[in-house]
């Protein structure tokens, strides 16, 4: 089990670096959603690289979570206004980071251990942007419906996981059970990934044809 | 805190449902969305295929009306100009000939004058039916008058004609097919409906071109007078689609029909 998940995390590490590469290659020259779904990638690749750094000098790395938290949510919410071209997703991501950078003012204490409402509620806002470009495009032919699927069923998955995530840490179990459904999380996180080397892959791995 | 390993166990286990259901509900999601999707686009396909079969059939009536009308046409041409010239050509052979007594040769001559005069107002009636110069000259309600007085003429029908239309508020080739629609219908009654009272009226405002047109004749069954290729119904259909107008028939067999087109203006 454990060298399982130390293996598994090193994949997931080694495949956050590399699928932005595959996406550089078509930067600007699929729009702006593609490209703003680069620019997430390069984020998360920079998070997922720091983290694994602290973690082999054995730092906690928690602080980093909410910064990958906040990230996302950022270029999450732009990437689905450039599909949905719906102001209210501009609203709201403002209004969001309004509040968390109030909170963040009044409890700098916050800092040091998981956000888990603030990682929900984000979580759960890009899921329903999810769903609502799911049925925007169910009559019609719709680009990134690989990312979609993956950023359904990912972020529904992990809401529970890093919503339980100060509880967990703080909760004294056997080391093996934390692990275990740590992996149930970076096996959907690979699931994931996956999906969006799919959606690479099938759609945009050759420059788009003039004339077909 | 200390907590005994069973809650821990427990604790573990509920997470990892908790985990599995919201799986399980993302799967279910997804899993909803691509069938309502297949389903949709099936749909849609279905759709576009019926669009393209109606435009098939538009098409293949148009063809056959354009042929029948090519055939009108030449039939003209043949039975009241070419036939005829023929005798113009024969009476002129004889008249080079140069044997003919003095009296003979008026008789040729006047033939020849008679022949070409009524072979002049054959091209001139054909040339007339094909594009009405009142229409390009006079606008559409001249071109309309005419035509009803050309109908009344034969003394089988009469009709009762109100014009309120502004001249210009339809573009030269939609007032050409209005025109056409009317010919269609007039065409229809004289030909099949055994009438002798016609209304016509055409009317404009500002948002809009009416056409209403009513017989006393015969009617017929609405579905299966689309299906007669003869009475031209599809023509009217698609000469109203060109337009962008609504059309509608009505009819009932032995009462007559009426006919109403309106063309929305484009603001």
């Amino acid at each position: 089990m454990n060298i399982l998940n130390e293996w598994l995390g090193h994949i997931l590490v080694f495949i956050a670096l590399i699928l932005p590469v595959f996406y550089l290659k078509g930067y600007r020259k699929h729009g702006k959603a593609y490209d703003i779904f680069t620019w997430y990638l390069y984020f998360i690749a920079g998070v997922q690289f720091i983290m694994s750094l602290y973690a082999f000098e054995k730092i906690n790395n928690i602080f980093l979570f909410h910064f990958y938290f906040i990230g996302q949510f950022i270029f999450m919410s732009l990437f689905y206004y450039q599909l949905l071209k719906l102001k209210i997703i501009y609203i709201i991501l403002g209004v969001g980071l309004a509040l968390l950078a109030i909170q963040y003012t009044v409890t700098p204490g916050i800092f040091y251990v998981y956000h888990t409402v603030g990682v929900s509620l984000t979580q759960s806002v890009v899921v329903l942007y999810a769903l609502v470009y799911y049925y925007s495009s169910l009559s019609k032919v719709a680009d990134f419906v690989y990312i979609n699927t993956g950023v359904l069923l990912y972020f529904m998955t992990s809401i529970l996981f890093f919503a339980s995530g100060n509880f967990f840490l703080e909760l004294d179990i056997p080391k093996e059970a934390k692990q275990k459904i740590g992996l149930v999380n970076e096996a959907l996180y690979f699931v994931f990934q996956i999906l969006i080397f799919i959606e690479w892959y099938k759609n945009y791995r050759k420059p788009k044809a003039l004339f077909n | 805190m200390q907590e005994s390993p069973i809650q821990e166990g427990q604790i573990v286990l509920i997470m990892l449902i908790g985990i599995s259901l919201l799986l399980l509900m993302s799967v279910a999601i997804i899993a909803f969305f691509y069938m309502s999707r297949k389903k949709i686009v099936k749909t849609e396909l279905e759709k576009a295929r019926l669009e393209i079969d109606h435009q098939k059939e538009m098409l293949q009536a148009t063809l056959v009306t354009q042929e029948a009308e090519r055939r009108r046409i030449a039939q003209d041409m043949h039975d009241a100009i070419s036939s005829k010239l023929n005798i113009v050509s024969l009476n002129a052979n004889f008249l080079t000939e140069g044997t003919l007594t003095a009296n003979e040769a008026t008789t040729l001559g006047e033939s020849i004058l008679n022949v070409t005069t009524t072979v002049l107002e054959s091209s001139r009636r054909i040339a007339h039916d094909l594009l009405p110069p009142a229409l390009d000259k006079f606008g559409l309600v001249a071109a309309l008058e005419e035509l009803c007085d050309q109908v009344q003429t034969g003394g089988r029908h009469t009709i009762q004609e109100s014009y309120r239309y502004a001249e210009g508020t339809l573009s030269k080739e939609h007032a050409l097919h209005v025109f056409r629609i009317v010919q269609e219908l007039i065409n229809n009654t004289v030909k099949y409906a055994k009438a002798d009272r016609i209304t016509l009226s055409l009317q404009s405002d500002e948002n809009a071109v009416h056409l209403q047109y009513t017989d006393n004749g015969l009617g017929f069954n609405i579905s299966e007078g689309k299906k007669a290729k003869g009475l031209g119904l599809s023509g009217i259909e698609n000469r109203a689609a060109i337009l962008e107008a609504d059309v509608t028939f009505q009819s009932i067999p032995g009462e007559g029909m009426s006919v109403n087109l309106i063309k929305k203006q484009k603001i």
